[in-house]
């Protein structure tokens, strides 16, 4: 029964956009961000340049508490590319600002997994200046 | 008012062979077989062709002579094969061909194909590929509704049979399977085993659609459009496969492909009581509980028991997926083995499957996609002109 970790460097790395920029950035001084409508609320599946849900509203960039429970998972057996370390779990946890963030699972075993555990983001560098949330069990 | 479809006949149907492996093939090569193949089939000459879809359809346009002539490089599945039958129900075309093939893409074997491989900055970096994506749809409706792994298998092992007795298919003879076999294969992503998967292999297709009045005597009977649609909540592989993420009707993303059913149905004016066979898309086996409950065979929650209680096999009530589809009839990876769904609708009209055919199939309902791609695309085929 091994622990789930982090990948080590060498595996595909994201190439940040403009507008993803400042995810990457805040990412790579341990803080998780998301982005938040400053008009209506909404929370967008990924990161954009504006608000369509509302047809425009600016969109804020705001400090998460990197805290959540986990929504769904996978246990991978099978790498998607050769330079990923089996077993690996990819994750969407739903974060207590209320929105979904996929990672992946490390500090415990496959088999200790449960739906709705309590998770905290952690991050590990994935080569260049990239460093990547992970989710982590917490008490 | 007449039926928006009611000109519009598919003539022709063809697959090249399907192998793991075509020796001496590419796409391109593969997928012009498939297009002269169903020419063939319908009994269209080049010449009678007035627009072709598909990734290579500026490549036939040239090869076929058929210039000047109308190309569309639309990369999908049934999306393709209702814009040939918009374009000629709008006077736009009389004849339209599509093409299809994938050869010579899958060299790296150590890693998954190439095309099921996010590259997106927000899931590259954990490893996510379709297998894993579909598997975290799956995920939520074993934890919401109670879905078994078993039940999953009994899907592969349904479908896997229908490849085991059909000569054409990469994996003829390889059964027969029970779901036990399903799940002593390798785990994969869980709680897909490597049989709950598709496969891969290579291979090309293709379809020619034509204005009614080209229907001869000496073609094999037509099959017609009865209705059709197309969901999708984004682009898939790029953002957090969510089922419930919601959009503008605040149906769920688990339930993608209801909307497109509902429009299907109404357009035919049949419910999913009046289908016989379903052509439907099979890149994992969960995808199709998920599917019997969004094409209206069950209710919400209810496909797993629903495929456990035998429904879908060749003597159900409605028999699933009758060639072996992408599990083991074949997965060229382009959108060859979308247009393979229509094909064996077609065929299953005609009444001239080789094996699996169900007797006197008047209604198909075909599919493309899943959930964990965020897009279901449906079509109605029917043996009586609407
Ligand atoms: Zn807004």
């Amino acid at each position: 029964m091994s622990v789930l970790a982090p990948q080590p460097p060498g595996i595909p790395r994201p190439s940040p956009s403009p507008v993803s920029r400042p995810y990457w950035d805040a990412a790579r001084e341990g803080r998780l961000v998301y982005q938040k409508c400053a008009n209506c609320g909404h929370v967008p599946p990924r990161p954009l340049r504006r608000c369509w849900r509302c047809q425009g509203g600016e969109l804020r960039w705001l400090e998460s508490s990197g805290r959540g429970r986990l929504h769904t998972w996978t246990v991978v057996w099978r790498p998607q590319h050769p330079s990923f370390v089996t077993p690996y779990a990819p994750a969407v946890m739903a974060v207590e600002e209320g929105w979904w963030l996929v990672t992946a699972l490390v500090g415990c075993a496959a088999e200790d997994i449960r739906e709705d555990m309590p998770l905290e983001v952690q991050f590990h560098p994935a080569g260049g200046d990239i460093w990547l949330p992970y989710a982590s069990p917490r008490a | 008012m007449s039926h928006p479809y009611h000109d519009v006949a598919i003539l022709g149907v063809h697959n090249t062979a399907q192998a793991r492996v075509l020796e001496g093939h590419d796409s391109e090569s593969i997928a012009m077989e498939g297009a002269a193949g169903a020419l063939a089939d319908a009994g269209i000459d080049p010449a009678q062709v007035d627009a072709v879809i598909g990734n290579f359809s500026q490549e036939m346009v040239l090869a076929f002579g058929m210039g000047p002539c109308a190309r569309v490089p639309n990369p999908l599945g049934i999306p393709a094969v209702l814009q040939a039958a918009q374009m000629i129900a709008c006077g736009q075309a009389r004849v339209v061909l599509l093409g299809a093939g994938g050869a010579a893409v899958y060299t790296d074997r150590r890693a998954t194909a190439p095309w099921t491989r996010p590259a997106n900055e927000m899931v590259v970096g954990y490893g996510l590929f379709t297998a894993a994506e579909f598997a975290l749809m799956a995920r939520r409706h074993m934890l919401t509704y109670g879905t078994t792994p078993e039940q999953m298998a009994m899907v592969a092992a349904t479908i896997r049979n229908n490849a085991h007795v059909n000569p054409e298919a990469v994996y003829y003879g390889r059964g027969p399977f029970g779901p036990e076999d399903i799940q002593a294969s390798r785990m994969v992503a869980d709680p897909f085993h490597l049989l709950d998967c598709a496969t891969t292999s290579e291979g090309g297709c293709g379809l020619v659609l034509a204005h009614a009045d080209l229907v001869g005597s000496a073609a094999p009977a037509p099959a017609w459009i009865l209705g059709g649609g197309s969901d999708s909540y984004g682009p898939a592989y790029q953002i957090a496969p969510v089922w419930e993420m919601t959009g503008r009707t605040g149906d769920p993303a688990g339930r993608v492909g209801a909307a497109a059913a509902l429009q299907s149905y109404r357009q035919a004016g049949i419910g999913p009581g009046d289908v016989d066979v379903a052509e439907l898309y099979d890149p994992f086996s969960f995808e199709i509980i998920r599917q019997m409950e969004v094409l209206g065979f069950c209710g919400e929650g209810e496909g797993g028991p629903f495929v456990a209680d035998g429904n879908i096999g060749p003597d159900g009530a409605i028999p699933v997926t009758t060639d072996g589809g992408t599990m083991s009839f074949s997965h060229p990876g382009v959108n060859a083995q979308q247009l393979q769904r229509v094909i064996r609708g077609v065929q299953q009209i005609r009444g001239t499957c080789p094996t699996r055919q169900v007797p006197g199939a008047e209604v198909v309902v075909c599919s493309n996609g899943g959930s964990g791609a965020l897009f279901t695309d449906v079509i109605l085929l029917g043996k009586e002109r609407p």
